[in-house]
């Protein structure tokens, strides 16, 4: 092989070996997010991993073009949000089912089983309710109330403003207000 | 200052989210305005409805966040955060005005501007995040608990402030569990579940039950349930960027058995980090005192001393004794089965109903004891969204054969159950009577899809008539039993919310038909 080759494929390889350790730093940090964002976002722990699984080879084909501006966790998340919000509107279901029978009970600081029945029976309401929401609404209440986010972080996955995600939120604490009056009053 | 604004921030004053100067507008006016109070703690309840219907269970999540850095995202960086503080502050307009003379403009600036920026200081200095976050930072706290590995079978003890009451439970993941309460020594209740049965025990009722429904998630119990706190801690380490209010510290103790211990005492300011909720007695603070296994990271104990309990986790992955996950009632109590509810219904079929997208099974039509009326019944659509959460909440009606008019009233199901099968209740418009006949046949208007925002026209288009269904003779419970609590008495303390419901129902119903009709 030509020198000019033998170099050029060698750099080729350092080039792609540097990739790939990015990559996987990057995959074994916000994994377990990315799984955790998709079974919220989707409302089933059984898509997840499917979902996480198409959000980390758009994720990996589009690692060339990503510059850290936006920041790692936001990129990642971006993709994530997108690849939900596709495969639920690939679905065409007005709402998509939320009952998982393994996550039914209310995690309760103490043993009390009484509770936990009461929440076996209302969180499936809930998720219905949380699930009727718009996407537009539904989405920035889960990464608020089940990721954590701060407003701006919301924003910055989003691509909305600050004071978008201050109203969406109101908006769909209204609407949960409203169908779930009689469990919140 | 009127509630309007402040309505709509609410929310945000709740995560934190808000100005320094409109979080300090926020707090005073919700110190005297009874009905934004209230509006605060609906909202603090909602948000507990949200958290317990979290659809990534407990143990996931505490394996999956155990394996990753919990931190701030990297892409955004504290100076980021800070700046986010101050958008959103709307400051006052001056009143429109001829221009003034260059001398006049520079006396209207010193006269007006001024005196509003130094008022916008102070109470930015006031009300400016306060970071009395002394010792550790909480991250270090949240990361060393997370970073517990995940974990099959778990021994744990719960002792009450006044040690009177012990609470001892053996978890064994997936199915199995068995919790034992003392009081004063003297076994009160007894809780044992395996893969394929239940017992339940209340010495006070000497009632046990026996079932083959599992009724617990035990990941969602004992060690389990600290899914919760670590919850909370995870949204405290954020709004404590914000508005200060916690101290953590870390100690290193060793144990008599030769265990090193590292011990997190958080203390927070409840005031700030949760408006609205009743404060601890003495100062306002709660204090929690968490230790993990210095080498194994592991939960061994928590001090919750907001409720006085003491949580202690004497083993991880040891086996439990033989026999810890079965149970014999001891001698004299009384024991009672309970039959499942779905499994004796499952194989019948009173009617099927269907329009061009639903077909509905209606499985039995049962009578409660106080007249209420409960459809068991299942569905298959073609979008196929078939669970019972796409079922409405409320608001079918039914008519008995003498006429009498029924509300539907809630829509439930059991985890255990397949998920297209729901349970509809409907309750008499007006009330049963001593004496009146019980109903034989009814003829329901089932509206299989929830449609909160559409017109009547569309809802008729959606109903399912169906007709002259045989209904079972009066039952002896007052609730449908559908779950091994609801043997014992008064189950879970329920009653008033049920009677509520159906007030509701009842109350919407004659607001929009005032003549009574079934339409």
């Amino acid at each position: 092989m030509e020198l000019g080759k033998q170099v050029e494929a060698r750099l080729t390889g350092r080039r792609e070996a540097e990739r790939q350790r990015r990559w996987e730093r990057l995959w074994r940090e916000y994994h377990p997010r990315i799984w955790r964002l998709t079974a919220r976002l989707a409302g089933d722990p059984d898509l997840a991993d499917d979902l996480t699984q198409e959000v980390a080879l758009r994720a990996l084909e589009g690692l060339d073009g990503f510059r850290s501006q936006s920041g790692e966790f936001t990129w990642l998340y971006r993709i994530a949000v997108n690849v939900v919000l596709g495969h639920r509107r690939r679905r065409s279901l007005e709402t998509v089912g939320l009952d998982t029978p393994d996550a039914a009970h209310l995690p309760s600081s103490t043993p009390a089983p009484e509770a936990s029945a009461v929440a076996a029976e209302l969180a499936p309401v809930v998720r219905a309710a949380l699930d009727r929401l718009p996407e537009e609404l539904r989405t920035p209440l889960v990464l608020q109330v089940y990721e954590g986010l701060k407003y701006r972080e919301i924003a910055a996955v989003l691509e909305i403003p600050v004071g978008t995600v201050m109203s969406r939120l109101h908006s769909a604490r209204q609407r949960l207000r409203e169908e779930l009056e009689e469990y919140v009053l | 200052m009127s509630c309007e604004p402040i309505r709509t921030w609410l929310g945000a004053y709740r995560d934190g989210e808000l100005s320094p100067l409109r979080h300090w507008r926020c707090r005073l006016h919700v110190r005297w305005c009874a009905e934004c109070a209230r509006e605060l703690r609906a909202l603090a309840r909602l948000d507990t409805l949200l958290q317990a219907a979290d659809v990534v269970p407990a143990l996931a999540l505490t394996k999956e966040v155990g394996r990753s850095r919990l931190g701030p995202p990297p892409g955004v960086t504290r100076s980021d955060t800070r700046s986010a503080e101050w958008n959103g502050v709307t400051f006052p307009t001056l009143p429109s005005s001829p221009v003034p003379a260059k001398s006049q403009r520079c006396h209207l600036i010193l006269r007006t501007v001024l005196p509003v920026l130094v008022a916008f200081a102070v109470v930015a200095l006031a009300f400016l995040p306060r970071r009395d976050s002394q010792g550790v930072p909480l991250e270090r706290a949240v990361e060393a608990l997370m970073r517990a590995p995940a974990w099959q079978s778990s021994h744990l003890v719960v002792r009450s402030r006044d040690g009177r009451t012990v609470t001892e439970q053996w978890v064994s993941l997936p199915h199995s569990l068995r919790t034992e309460v003392r009081r004063d020594g003297r076994l009160t209740e007894v809780t044992v579940q395996n893969e394929r049965e239940s017992w339940i025990y209340r010495a006070e009722r000497n009632l046990a039950v026996h079932s083959n429904v599992r009724p617990y998630v035990p990941e969602s119990h004992g060690v389990g349930a600290f899914h919760g706190p670590l919850n909370s801690l995870r949204r405290l380490r954020q709004s404590a960027d914000r508005v200060g209010g916690v101290n953590v510290s870390e100690r290193r103790v060793r144990e008599a058995d030769g265990r090193l211990l590292r011990v997190f005492t958080i203390a927070v300011d409840v005031a700030r980090h949760h408006p609205g909720r009743e404060l601890p007695a003495d100062d306002g603070i709660r204090r929690d005192v968490v230790s993990l296994d210095a080498r194994t990271g592991r939960l061994v104990r928590w001090e919750d001393r907001e409720t006085g309990n003491r949580y202690e986790v004497d083993a991880y992955d040891v086996s439990p004794p033989v026999g810890t996950f079965t149970w014999q009632a001891p001698a004299g109590a009384r024991m009672v089965e309970h039959g499942d509810w779905w499994k004796a219904r499952a194989g019948r079929s009173v009617a099927a109903v269907e329009n061009s997208t639903t077909r509905v099974v209606v499985h039995a039509v049962d009578l409660s004891a106080q007249g209420d009326v409960y459809l068991t019944v299942s569905k298959k659509s073609e979008s196929g969204n078939d669970r019972i959460t796409s079922w409405p909440a409320r608001g079918m009606l039914m008519e008995d054969d003498r006429g009498r008019i029924y509300l539907h009233y809630q829509t439930s199901g059991m985890t255990s159950w397949p998920d297209t099968v729901a349970l509809l209740a409907f309750t008499p418009l007006n009330p049963a009577r001593k004496g009146d006949p019980p109903p034989r046949r009814v003829t329901v208007r089932l509206l299989p899809v929830h449609r909160p925002h559409t017109t009547p026209v569309d809802h008729a288009r959606e109903l399912l008539l169906a007709r002259r269904l045989r209904v079972s003779a009066a039952a002896t419970w007052a609730a449908p039993p559908v779950s091994p609590f609801d043997l014992f008495e008064s189950p879970i303390g329920r009653t008033g919310f049920v009677d509520e419901l159906r007030s509701r129902a009842r109350r919407a119903y004659r607001a929009d038909n005032p003549c009574g009709a079934f339409g």
